[in-house]
């Protein structure tokens, strides 16, 4: 016989989860926090961060760094000798490179602070590189500019999408992720109270049956999380840069933090033992949005983490104001990812259940 | 027409390798109690799991209430309520608001919490916490919840294990009450007085199996020895006799003690259940 889902008790089963959550004092805390944490980091950071970049010279007076040459992006800071600026970049903080000359301009060195990126010491060779140019072009008595190519005022900055992307914005898909996996954390403790407490036997005695429950546990876990991430959009105003994806987004990123949370609220033996593997979970579903914080084309064995659909979804809205249409390989990814996951909740779920 | 409203023919059950219920067979009527009774690891509480649909028997048949049993039956479980040995209540949520979600679930609308409450003498904490109450409150609001959607078959796990002298009174007669209305009720225990106070039969189950099935004075009949002890004084000093009331001269030698000058007390006495239960299993509860 077929037992048909009655979507009256679902209703009161999730009714009673939510009730249980709110009176939860650790998820209580923890949900709120972790929301107002993320909203107040991104609050926080500048829009638009300062890209200049310190660097100190020796002789300042040399009047390569002085007058009118153009050093936009980068704060000239004069030094009274080379060893002053060595001692400055090597052992300090606050510069990232110093170039001192010789006083007959005939060789340079350049000084590199620890904490320069490989990309940034490339480029500071290459400054210091086309530095030596102006210089032979000033001692010839000769215009740096004359004979190149292009006239500099013709470069343009053309970018993908609307523009630079600022660490801030490439912060917001991994909050955005991390705020999910939270709930699912949320929705795997009440699941294993739910099976510990022997609650769920109580539940299945009634005229509830296993669907009723295992809906139920789906859409509690949905609810949570979709309430938390709509909250983290609004609240940082992220729903701006494209409500329809981010909205479609969200509600997979929902789907998936609660069939993590099946998983792992059924897994574990007690409440300990969830958390623990909810951690396992989480921390590789974060890795694509790590991934992304770091410059170039994200490798082949990230792409098959379930997560990356969402990671690159929310961050094609944000960085690039993609729209639905877009974005829809990447939640196509997600959706299958979605469903093998929510299989094994509910078959891993379904198990505990009926084995209590 | 159904005529009992429980029928179990030779179910089995095994976890893994350890066999829990060895083809048990029993059949139960309308308002009927019975006890079942058996140490720890008896089978009692996998019985009440199959009988429940919380299992399903590896073989043989239960039907309840004319209907076989299966798992995940809207239709039978909302006529059945269940009594766990474990206090599996919401302890977030009051007694009030557990009744309520309990009710919701079977159904049940416009449901009024308090009648159930004052039953079991909870009314008064009705909107605190289950997380505060006592374990005697807890079990009694177990009790209640059980009995939420009023039901046909009722099974009680060990309902008054652990609890004081009132406590476990008010459940007695709450279940002598809603057995007066006409529900089965299958009760399992360890105490031995209880069973013989309440139930209309005992089941005696021992290592999955049944080893007897009567009421409790056919069981003593059967089984048990009457006796009358009596203390004599013979001069100086005081003499005990135990006359077996089963005996063929056991009335001619009460008349000789009644008419002894020298009697002291004499009191009746018949076997307890739990008596009779180590006699038939050879083990204790």
């Amino acid at each position: 016989m077929k037992r048909k889902l009655n979507l009256f008790r679902v209703f009161l089963i999730v009714k009673k989860d939510l009730r249980e959550f709110s009176r939860d004092r650790l998820w209580m805390i923890l949900s709120p926090l972790s929301l107002l944490m993320f909203v107040g980091l991104l609050r926080l950071l500048p829009e638009n961060p300062v890209d200049i970049i310190s660097v100190g010279v020796f002789p300042s007076s040399y009047s390569v760094f002085a007058g009118d040459s153009d050093f936009s992006g980068a704060e000239i800071i004069g030094f009274e000798s080379r060893d002053a600026l060595s001692v400055a970049v090597l052992e300090g903080d606050e510069l990232l490179f110093g170039v001192a000359l010789a006083e007959s301009g005939s060789s340079v060195e350049l000084f590199l602070s620890s904490s320069v990126t490989p990309a940034q010491n490339r480029a500071a060779a290459s400054a210091v590189r086309e530095l030596c140019y102006v210089i032979q072009a000033m001692q010839s008595g000769e215009n740096p500019t004359d004979g190149l190519p292009v006239r500099i005022p013709e470069f343009r900055e053309m970018f993908s999408g609307t523009g630079r992307v600022s660490l801030k914005d490439k912060l917001k898909p991994m909050l955005f992720v991390i705020i999910l996996l939270v709930e699912s954390l949320a929705l795997a403790g009440l699941i294993s109270v739910e099976i510990e407490h022997r609650t769920a036997s109580a539940l299945l005695v009634t005229s509830a049956t296993t669907r009723d429950l295992l809906l139920a546990k789906i859409l509690t876990g949905v609810l949570l999380a979709v309430t938390q991430v709509f909250l983290f959009l609004a609240f940082t105003g992220i729903f701006s840069s494209g409500w329809l994806p981010l909205v479609v987004t969200a509600l997979l990123g929902a789907w998936m933090a609660s069939s993590v949370g099946m998983i792992s609220g059924a897994a574990g033996r007690d409440f300990m033992g969830t958390l623990f593997l909810g951690m396992v979970f989480v921390v590789p579903l974060i890795i694509p949005a790590f991934a992304l914080l770091f410059s170039g084309s994200p490798g082949g064995l990230l792409k098959l983490i379930p997560s990356y659909g969402l990671v690159m979804s929310v961050s094609d809205v944000i960085g690039k104001g993609s729209g639905l249409a877009d974005v829809a390989p990447y939640l196509f990814q997600l959706l299958i990812w979605n469903s093998i996951l929510a299989l094994i909740g509910l078959f891993v779920l379904k198990r505990k259940v009926e084995a209590l | 027409m159904v005529t009992s409203v429980i029928d179990v023919a030779d179910i089995y059950f095994s976890y893994g390798k350890v066999e829990a219920v060895r083809g048990i067979s029993f059949s139960m009527a309308r308002g009927e109690i019975l006890g079942f009774l058996g140490p720890n690891g008896a089978g009692k509480s996998t019985t009440i799991k199959m009988l429940t649909g919380q299992l399903s028997p590896r073989s043989g048949s239960v039907s309840i209430l004319g209907k076989n049993l299966v798992r995940d039956d809207p239709e039978i479980q909302g006529r059945i309520g269940v009594c766990f040995e474990e206090k599996n209540l919401y302890v977030n949520m009051s007694a009030r608001e557990n009744l309520r979600f309990f009710a919701g679930l079977f159904g049940i609308r416009n449901f009024n919490p308090d009648l159930l409450l004052k039953r079991v003498s909870l009314i008064d904490r009705a909107d605190d916490r289950v997380s505060s109450y006592s374990k005697g409150m807890r079990q009694r609001l177990m009790v209640a919840r059980s009995i939420v959607n009023d039901p046909e078959v009722l099974f009680l796990d060990e309902p008054t294990e652990g609890l004081d002298p009132v406590s476990s009174k008010s459940i007695r007669e709450l279940i002598l009450e809603q057995a007066r209305k006409g529900t089965a009720v299958l009760l399992t225990t360890h105490d031995m007085w209880e069973a013989d106070e309440l139930s209309d039969r005992v089941v005696f189950l021992c290592e999955g199996r049944i080893h007897a099935m009567d009421t409790p004075d056919e069981l003593k009949m059967k089984y048990g020895h009457r006796t009358v002890r009596v203390k004599l004084r013979d001069g100086e000093t005081v003499r005990r006799e135990i006359i077996s009331l089963d005996s063929p001269d056991a009335g001619e030698k009460l008349k000789q003690i009644v008419e002894n000058e020298g009697l002291m007390t004499i009191h009746t006495e018949e076997a307890s259940l739990e008596d009779i239960f180590i006699k038939i299993t050879g083990r204790g509860l």
